[in-house]
C-alpha cells in the first residue's frame, strides 16, 4: 500500500494551473493563480461572488481562454497562450455540472445522458449499458424515459451529474451545482455527492460561495479573493489557522478584533493588547515581533460563558447584550469591555438572559493571531 | 420556461462560445460583413451616386466626371417637390393621428376595462394588420369612391346627399389609420400591461377619480409607447406606396413614393431625378427612425412590475355594451366589410350598378370570374413567381439571418456589432428605395441576375433583414448559454452543437420567423416595382397592373386568393406559437 501511494504521489498532478490570468478589459478576473489538483482529490474553490472562482472554472473547462499562464491536464498542456496552445472545451474530456444544470429540454433523461456517448459515436448497446449504469448510480433508473422538462430541481441536478460522469471524464467540474436548491435538499445532495465522489474516485473541482458546503465536501479548499488565491488548505486548517482577516471572516463567523503585540511569550504565544485596552495571551503561527499590529481571531464555538466561575485566571467579565436562539445552539452577543463579542453555546437550552453579567472563558490555544500584512515591519 | 429561461447571469461578461476557438473566424465575419454590405449598403450607395449623375444607369458604366446637382435642382426647381412633400406628410399626419386614437383606445378598452369580450377584442383588434395595404386600398376604392362606391350608392338610394370621398385627404388618412392602428395597439397594449398597478392605486388613494387617473397617470405612463409607435407608423406611411397609388391619383393627390415610381416607369424615364427624390425621402425616413430610437431609448420610466398583479379593471358601467358594440363594430367595418365588397365584385359579372336594386341582383353573380382568373396565364405565372420568390427569400433569408443572429448573440467575434447595425439599417430604408438601389447596382454589375427572380429575392432579403434577424435573435437569447456550453463539455463541436442543441431549441422561433418572411415576401409590392420583367412579375404587381388597366373583377379574385394564402400562413404561425408554449412551459 505504502508503495502504491508513493507511486501515485510521484505522478504528475491530474490538473496543474500555473500563473493563470484572465482579464476582462483592465480588470483581472483571475490574477496569476497557481494550484495543482492531485488524482482523486476533491478541491473546492471558495469565495464571494465576483472573486473569479467561476471564471477560474471556465478556464479549466476550456469555455474561456486565459491571457497568461498555463493549464495542464494529465501533464499535457491544454491552454498556454504564450505558445498558442488552446484545446477547445469539447476536446478536453472534462465533465461539468452547471449551475443551471443545462438539461436540454427537448430531450428526455436518457437522451440527455447518452449525448456525450453519441458525440463519441459509441455503439447502441454500449450507450444503453453505460447510461443505465450511470443512471443507477445517481438513483434515476426509473426516470430514464421522462421528459427533461418535467424533472424537479434535485432530479435535474442528478441528470446533470450523470451526463458529466457517463463518459469517464478525466476531471469533474462543478459550478455551484447546489445553489438553486432548497436547504434540505441541498444538504442531502451534498452528502450524496461526497459519497459518489469517494466511490468513483474522480478528481473534482467544485466552485461555491457557501463555506459550509466547502468545509463538508473538500479535501482541500482554495479561498479566492479579487481573482487571487489567498489561502489553500484542508478545511480544518483554514478554520483554525486563517492567514488573513478575509479568510477568517469568510470561512466562519469568528470574532475578529484588532490589537498590538505587547510581548512574545513562550511556545508560540504572544501577549496582545486590544484597542479597548484588554490584554490577552494569543497563539501565533508565523513570527510576530513586539509592536506589530495584528488581528486576533476567536471562534465563538471555542469560548464558554458562565455565571459562577468568576475566580478563574483566564476568565473575563462581560455582559450579555442579546441572544439569538438557533434551535441546536444559542448565539450570545456579549459586551466585553466595550467590544462586541459572540459566543455560541451548544444545546437546545438557552438559560442565560439578556443583561446578565457573566464570566467569559477563552481557551489560550484557541485565540489566534493574524498578522496584518500592511502593518508588518513598519517599525 | 424553466429549462429555457435565460439565466440571470452574474458571471463574467464574456459568456460567448466558440470565441477563441478557431482562427478563420475573422475571415468568416469579414465574408458576412461583405455579403451584408453588398446586399444593403451598396444599393443605397448606388442610388445616392446615381442621384448625382446626369445619365440613367447603364451596364458597367458610371461616368464619374459627370457628377452634378442638376437632378436635385430639377426636382426642387419644378416646385412640385414641395407639393409632394405637403401631400405626403399631411396624409401621414392624419393617418398617424387616426392610428394613435384608434389603436390606443382599442388597447385601453381591451386591457384595462371590463368591456364584454375583452380578450377576443384584443385578438381581433390587430387583424387589420394582416390585410395587405394594396388589398385594403382596392376594397375601399370599391366601397367609397365618390361616384361608384357601394356605400355611396347605398347612401344615394336612401335619399341621402352625403357622399364619402375616399380619394380625399380624409379618405386616404382614414384608410392609413385603420390599417396601421394595430401597430399602435401592440405597443400601447404592451405598455398598459407593464404598468405597475401601484401607480394607479396610489392615484386613487390620493383621491383621484378613475378618469382623472387615466389622464394624469396612465396616459403619461404609456406616452413613450404612443410616441414611438406613432413615429413608426409615420415612417411606414411616408414610404407607403400601395394606398397612395390606388387612392391618391384619382383625387389628384400626388405622393412622393408614387411620383418616384412614375418618374422611373413613365416615358421618358427620369431615373436620375427619381433617385434624387428617393434620396430626399430616405433622408426623411432616416431622420425619423433616429428620433424614434431616441424616444425608445428614454423609455425607461415605463415601470415593469414583476409581481404579475392584475390591477382592477375599470368598470364601464352602462357604457359597457355600447363600447363593446363600437369596438367590435369597428373591426367588422374595417376588416369584414372590405372583404365582403371584394367577394361581391369577384362574383359579379358586370360592374355597372347605380342603385341598391342593381346591387342586389343575384342573377349577376357567378363564379365565372374565378374560373377566368385561375386560367389566366399571367395570374398563374405571377402566383408561381410569388411562391418561388417567397420560398427563395425564406431559404436565403433564414440562413443568413440565423448566421448573423448567432454571431451577434452568441459569439464575441470582432465585427459583430457592425453586422448587427447593417442588418437593421433597412428599417429606415423604404422598400421602394431598396428596389431603386438594386436597379442601379445590378445594371452596373456584370453578373446577369437582372431580369431574374433572384434580384427580387435578394432585394427582399435585404428589405426584411431587420424583422428576420430580430425574430431569430429573440429565440436565440431565450436559450441559456449553459445549454450550449454543456454540449461542448460533452465533447460536441460547433456543428454538432448547432444541429443537436441550438437549432432544435430555437426551432419554433426560427419557424415563426420563416413564416413571417413568407408572409412579408408574398405580399410585398414596392420593393419589386423596379425589378421585374414580364416573366418575373410577382402576384402583387400583377394585381396592381390589372387594377390600373381596369380589370377590377380579376383583381378582386386575386386579392381574395392572396388573403387566403396569407391567412393560412398566419394560422400556421399561431399554431406553432401555441405548440411551442406547450413544450417549454
Amino acid at each position: 500500500m505504502a508503495f502504491e501511494r508513493a507511486a501515485l504521489k510521484s505522478q504528475a498532478p491530474k490538473c496543474q494551473v500555473e500563473a493563470l490570468t484572465k482579464r476582462y478589459g483592465a480588470r483581472a478576473a483571475v490574477d496569476a493563480v497557481t494550484f495543482d489538483v492531485d488524482e482523486g482529490e476533491f478541491v473546492v474553490l471558495l469565495g464571494p461572488s465576483g472573486c473569479g472562482k467561476t471564471t477560474m472554472l471556465r478556464l479549466v473547462a476550456g469555455l474561456a481562454a486565459p491571457d497568461e499562464g498555463r493549464i495542464r491536464l494529465d501533464g499535457k498542456s491544454v491552454a498556454d497562450p504564450a505558445r498558442d496552445v488552446f484545446v477547445r472545451a469539447e476536446r478536453r474530456g472534462i465533465g461539468m455540472v452547471f449551475q443551471s444544470y443545462a438539461i436540454w429540454p427537448h430531450m428526455n433523461v436518457f437522451e440527455n445522458v447518452a449525448y456525450p456517448l453519441r458525440v463519441r459515436r459509441q455503439r447502441g448497446e454500449e450507450i444503453k449499458r453505460k447510461v443505465e449504469s450511470v443512471l443507477a448510480l445517481v438513483g434515476l433508473s426509473a426516470e430514464s424515459r421522462r421528459s427533461a422538462a418535467q424533472l424537479s430541481g434535485g432530479q435535474m441536478q442528478r441528470v446533470a451529474l450523470a451526463r458529466a460522469l457517463v463518459f469517464d471524464p478525466t476531471l469533474l467540474l462543478f459550478d455551484e451545482p447546489l445553489s438553486n436548491l432548497d436547504l434540505k435538499l441541498r444538504e442531502r445532495l451534498r452528502l450524496e455527492l461526497k459519497e459518489l465522489q469517494r466511490r468513483t474516485g474522480l478528481t473534482s473541482i467544485y466552485v461555491t460561495h457557501d463555506q459550509a458546503e466547502a468545509v463538508e465536501l473538500a479535501d482541500r479548499i482554495l479561498v479566492m479573493e479579487n481573482g487571487r488565491v489567498v489561502q489553500v488548505g484542508a478545511p480544518r486548517e483554514l478554520y483554525h489557522q486563517p492567514q488573513s482577516r478575509f479568510v477568517a471572516e469568510f470561512i466562519s463567523t469568528a470574532n475578529i478584533f484588532a490589537g498590538q503585540v505587547l510581548a512574545r511569550l513562550a511556545d508560540d504565544f504572544a501577549s496582545v493588547k486590544t484597542m479597548t485596552g484588554r490584554e490577552l495571551a494569543v497563539r501565533h503561527d508565523g513570527t510576530v515581533s513586539e509592536g506589530d499590529l495584528v488581528d486576533v481571531v476567536i471562534h465563538p464555538e471555542d469560548c464558554r460563558i458562565s455565571v459562577d466561575e468568576s475566580g478563574r485566571p483566564d476568565g473575563y467579565q462581560a455582559r450579555i447584550v442579546s441572544r439569538r436562539y438557533q434551535g441546536t445552539s444559542t448565539r450570545y452577543t456579549l459586551d466585553w469591555a466595550g467590544e462586541m463579542f459572540d459566543v455560541v453555546v451548544l444545546g437546545s437550552e438557552a438559560p442565560l438572559a439578556e443583561g446578565a453579567e457573566v464570566t467569559l472563558t477563552v481557551p489560550r490555544e484557541r485565540a489566534r493571531i493574524i498578522v496584518r500584512n500592511s502593518a508588518r515591519g513598519t517599525r | 420556461m424553466t429549462g429555457l429561461a435565460a439565466s440571470t447571469s452574474r458571471r463574467s461578461p464574456s459568456r460567448r462560445l466558440f470565441a477563441s476557438a478557431f482562427s478563420p473566424r475573422g475571415a468568416f465575419v469579414a465574408c458576412l460583413l461583405a455579403a451584408l454590405t453588398f446586399l444593403i449598403v451598396l444599393p443605397v450607395l448606388a442610388l445616392v451616386i446615381g442621384s448625382f449623375l446626369p445619365t440613367p444607369p447603364r451596364a458597367l458604366a458610371i461616368d464619374w466626371s459627370g457628377l452634378t446637382l442638376a437632378n436635385y435642382r430639377e426636382i426642387l426647381g419644378e416646385g412640385n417637390v414641395l407639393a409632394l412633400l405637403r401631400v405626403t406628410l399631411a396624409a401621414a399626419v392624419i393617418g398617424t393621428a387616426g392610428a394613435l386614437v384608434i389603436g390606443a383606445s382599442l388597447a385601453w378598452l381591451a386591457i384595462r376595462t371590463d368591456v364584454p369580450g375583452r380578450s377576443l377584442l384584443e385578438n381581433v383588434a390587430i387583424l387589420p394588420m394582416f390585410v395587405p395595404p394594396l388589398v385594403g386600398a382596392f376594397a375601399w376604392d370599391i366601397l367609397a369612391s365618390p361616384k361608384s362606391g357601394i356605400i355611396n350608392i347605398a347612401l344615394r338610394s336612401l335619399g341621402l346627399d352625403a357622399a364619402l370621398n375616399i380619394y380625399s385627404f380624409g379618405g386616404i388618412g382614414f384608410v392609413f389609420a385603420i390599417y396601421y392602428a394595430p401597430y399602435v395597439h401592440l405597443f400601447v397594449a404592451a405598455a398598459l400591461r407593464n404598468i405597475d398597478p401601484v401607480h394607479e392605486e396610489a392615484a386613487w388613494m390620493s383621491g383621484a377619480s378613475r378618469w382623472r387617473c387615466l389622464w394624469q397617470i396612465t396616459l403619461p405612463l404609456v406616452l413613450p409607447a404612443l410616441l414611438s409607435s406613432g413615429l413608426l407608423v409615420f415612417v411606414l406611411l411616408i414610404e407607403l406606396f400601395a394606398i397612395p397609388a390606388i387612392l391618391g391619383e384619382p383625387g389628384n393627390l400626388h405622393f412622393m413614393s408614387v411620383r418616384i415610381w412614375e418618374m422611373v416607369g413613365f416615358t421618358p424615364p427620369k431615373v436620375n431625378q427619381a433617385s434624387a427624390l428617393g434620396v430626399l425621402m430616405l433622408l426623411i425616413t432616416v431622420t425619423l427612425v433616429l428620433i424614434q430610437y431616441r424616444v425608445l431609448g428614454k423609455r425607461s420610466f415605463v415601470t415593469v412590475s414583476g409581481k404579475g398583479l392584475r390591477p382592477d379593471l375599470l368598470a364601464l358601467g352602462t357604457a359597457r355594451w355600447p363600447l363593446a358594440c363600437l369596438g367590435f363594430g369597428y373591426i367588422l367595418f374595417v376588416v369584414l366589410m372590405p372583404y365582403a365588397a371584394l367577394l361581391f365584385i369577384a362574383l359579379r359579372k358586370n360592374l355597372f350598378y347605380a342603385t341598391l336594386g342593381a346591387l342586389a341582383d343575384t342573377r349577376q353573380l357567378s363564379l365565372d370570374q374565378f374560373a377566368l382568373a385561375f386560367s389566366d396565364p399571367v395570374v398563374r405565372g405571377s402566383f408561381l413567381n410569388s411562391l418561388l420568390v417567397s420560398l427563395g427569400t425564406v431559404t436565403v433569408g433564414s440562413l443568413l439571418y440565423f448566421t448573423i443572429a448567432y454571431v451577434v448573440q452568441r459569439t464575441n467575434l470582432k465585427g459583430r456589432r457592425a453586422l448587427d447595425l447593417i442588418a437593421i439599417l433597412p428599417i429606415a430604408i423604404p422598400g421602394l428605395i431598396i428596389g431603386l438601389g438594386y436597379l442601379w447596382t445590378w445594371i452596373s454589375l456584370p453578373f446577369g441576375i437582372y431580369g431574374t427572380l433572384w434580384i427580387i429575392i435578394l432585394a427582399y432579403v435585404s428589405q426584411f433583414s431587420p424583422q428576420g434577424v430580430r425574430a431569430i435573435s429573440g429565440s436565440l437569447v431565450q436559450i441559456d448559454p449553459e445549454l450550449e456550453e454543456s454540449s461542448r463539455l460533452c465533447g460536441a463541436g460547433l456543428a454538432y452543437t448547432l444541429r443537436r442543441i441550438v437549432v432544435p431549441l430555437a426551432w419554433p422561433g426560427i419557424l415563426s420567423a420563416m413564416i413571417l418572411l413568407l408572409i412579408l415576401s408574398f405580399r410585398e409590392l414596392a420593393t419589386a416595382l423596379f425589378l421585374y420583367t414580364s416573366t418575373t412579375q410577382v402576384f402583387s404587381l400583377t394585381m396592381f397592373d390589372f387594377w390600373l388597366r381596369g380589370s377590377t373583377n380579376l383583381v378582386a379574385v386575386m386579392a381574395l386568393v392572396q388573403t387566403l394564402v396569407l391567412a393560412l400562413l398566419v394560422l400556421l404561425a399561431r399554431r406553432i406559437r401555441r405548440e411551442r408554449t406547450q413544450i417549454f412551459t
